[in-house]
């Protein structure tokens, strides 16, 4: 699998919030993208899950604008937003019963990436009643439902305690071996320590960066 | 790609969730207000009128036609719902007055009538009110004076002038059939100012009688906050479970769809609880709606049902207000100023007929006015086919300015 950013462009109004975003990536690839709040991170993330439409551009799998073709977007690009996407009331396992189908969250919570994730150890919590935590890793297991061979990921650690974060790295870590592509939207550092590539996005345009552990070089970067 | 059901059912489930205290909520805040209503009903105040604007008149009022004229204003228009008008001397009036037993008095000169059939016009009622009552008794001395023009000035010059044109022709032998004939069409056009009711439905307003129309009154009223109920569901906004449902291919369409629907029936089964709390009270003759043969079981669960129309507009009304606001306080905010506003507007807290013309006009076509003509017409057993229709295309502009609200929404990111 390879993926290519070519040329999207999103304006609100008169604000250009990206010009021309493009890169490529391989399978097995995490790519970090990084930028000031208010950057056109979450923009970027949520075009590419089809959630927002770019003014221009192409967002191309094997040589297909996954853009233009709904079905094969959903069948490719998982996607885990900012906040939780999930229902207060209801437990850790309706939530997921609204993406699995009975069987296959069975075998996923059983032997499956869910498992990984620490999901059967609250299965029956109402989500009101969930640490930030458990909440996003339930977030990302409402994302992977469909075995995503893209996961576009919006700031997935911040706020998590060490753990949490464990855990959730282990997981990034075993779906890029397994040859899945992780495009994260971060200000961790830590997160950061995962990507095989970065980004740096400002005033619209992404620029390659090389991170060699001086954070006051990225952050003199980012401003 | 996430089904439509799928949404949907899950929609449901978190408002089954919540049913049970909603429904709580639903049948107490109904209580209290059935409670109220009961004791308001059979309190001696009401039963006395005191409700009522007072306005004593004072002075000569044998003479037939004011007579009429007072007559068909306490018994026959749509304002007798308001204004009651009791005959005093001028020193009771006065007294009754300071002690605020009325809010207004008319005294009317012996010579008024004759006045009037001379064309002198110069005797005047005298109006008199307390400094505080000016507002009102403003407006109700307008209308009287309105009603009182016609009643009064212009039907009698025009039935003597057509009985001056009969004598003259020589049709004495019509004389009284041609002045009853008239006086019909002044008490049409009179009854008719809000072109609610004709001549042959004298008394009523909207076809109704006060208990019925105060029915449908409270329904319309609970229809309208009952949304209040579900704030801490749909009240709070989850923009992050939009983004992905739409990520996952379920629009802003299919999303407000489905969770419209979800809401609609949780409003239903709020509904339902009131009316299966009702029918015992009917029943067992707690609460009496004179005339109305729908107070059997059946009679309530026909009418339950044809309340769907209106429970439809009014729950995608207060859906679009949910789309609209954020949080929880400033949803039940809105809802309320703006339930009390419409309620008001159209009449469900008095008949709507007191209202300046363009007030009445936007009554009757907000969707609350719309519902209480679908009700009236619906409790009278006639065709409530055209209001109905206007309900179910209030609720589809409405749920289509909730899609475009979605759709903006999940646009801007």
């Amino acid at each position: 699998m390879k993926i290519q950013l070519a040329g999207i462009q999103k304006s609100y109004k008169n604000r250009k919030v990206l010009q021309g975003v493009s890169l490529k990536a391989a399978g097995g690839c995490c790519v970090g993208i990084l930028g000031g709040n208010g950057c056109g991170k979450s923009t970027l993330l949520s075009i590419l899950a089809g959630v927002q439409k770019a003014d221009s551009g192409a967002f191309i799998c094997d040589g297909e604008d996954v853009l233009k073709d709904t079905k094969l977007r959903n069948s490719l690009v998982g996607y885990v937003p900012q906040g939780n996407p999930l229902i207060e009331e209801l437990t850790a396992w309706d939530n997921l019963r609204m993406w699995y189908d009975r069987k296959t969250l069975k075998r996923e919570l059983s032997e499956g990436l869910l498992a990984m994730l620490g999901i059967d150890s609250f299965l029956k919590v109402p989500v009101r009643k969930m640490s930030g935590g458990m909440k996003k890793r339930l977030s990302i297991a409402c994302a992977i439902s469909k075995n995503p061979e893209i996961l576009l990921l919006d700031e997935p650690s911040a706020a998590l305690d060490l753990v949490c974060k464990e855990k959730i790295y282990n997981y990034f870590e075993r779906y890029k071996a397994e040859g899945g592509i992780l495009l994260l939207a971060t200000h961790d550092i830590q997160e950061l320590a995962l990507c095989d590539q970065c980004y740096i996005l400002k005033q619209g345009v992404l620029n390659p960066y090389e991170y060699d552990g001086d954070i006051h070089r990225l952050a003199g970067s980012l401003t | 790609m996430i089904s439509f059901w799928k949404y949907f059912y899950m929609q449901l489930r978190r408002v089954v969730k919540r049913l049970p205290a909603l429904m709580t909520i639903t049948l107490a805040v109904c209580m209290c207000v059935a409670a109220f209503g009961i004791i308001y009903l059979n309190s001696d105040a009401v039963k006395a009128g005191s409700r009522k604007y007072k306005i004593a008149v004072v002075g000569d009022t044998t003479d037939t036609y004011l007579g009429f004229g007072i007559a068909a204003m306490t018994k026959l228009d749509d304002s007798r719902f308001m204004l009651e008008f009791p005959i005093m001397e001028e020193a009771e009036a006065r007294e009754a007055l300071r002690k605020n037993e009325i809010t207004a008095y008319a005294v009317v000169p012996d010579d008024l009538v004759e006045s009037i059939v001379d064309g002198k016009n110069d005797a005047t009622v005298k109006f008199v009110t307390g400094t505080l009552q000016k507002g009102i008794t403003g407006a109700l001395a307008e209308k009287l004076t309105e009603v009182a023009s016609t009643l009064i000035v212009d039907s009698e010059n025009g039935i003597f002038s057509m009985q001056d044109i009969l004598v003259t022709q020589g049709m004495t032998d019509v004389w009284n059939r041609a002045t009853d004939e008239l006086n019909l069409r002044y008490i049409d056009m009179v009854l008719h100012r809000s072109d609610l009711c004709g001549v042959e439905e004298l008394g009523i307003s909207r076809g109704l009688s006060t208990p019925e129309y105060y029915f449908c009154s409270m329904i319309v009223f609970f229809l309208l906050l009952a949304g209040i109920n579900s704030s801490p569901l749909f009240g709070r906004r989850t923009p992050d479970m939009m983004k992905l449902a739409a990520s996952r291919g379920l629009g802003a369409f299919f999303q407000t769809a489905a969770e419209y629907m979800a809401y609609l029936l949780s409003n239903l089964c709020c509904l339902l609880a009131v009316f299966l709390v009702m029918i015992p009270l009917f029943e067992g003759g707690i609460i009496k709606v004179d005339g109305w043969e729908g107070i059997s079981a059946g009679g309530l669960a026909a009418y339950y049902l044809k309340l769907f129309p209106v429970t439809a507009a009014f729950s995608a009304l207060q859906f679009l207000l949910y789309e609209l606001v954020n949080g929880i306080v400033g949803s039940i905010l809105l809802q309320f100023i703006l339930a009390m506003a419409m309620a008001y507007i159209s009449g469900c807290f008095y008949p709507a007929n007191m209202f300046p013309d363009i007030l009445k006009k936007l009554g009757e076509v907000l969707p609350t006015g719309v519902g209480m003509r679908y009700q009236s017409l619906c409790l009278s057993g006639e065709s409530a086919i055209v209001p109905g229709l206007a309900l179910i295309l209030y609720m589809a502009v409405f749920i289509g300015l909730s899609v475009y609200v979605r759709s903006t929404r999940l646009k801007r990111g």
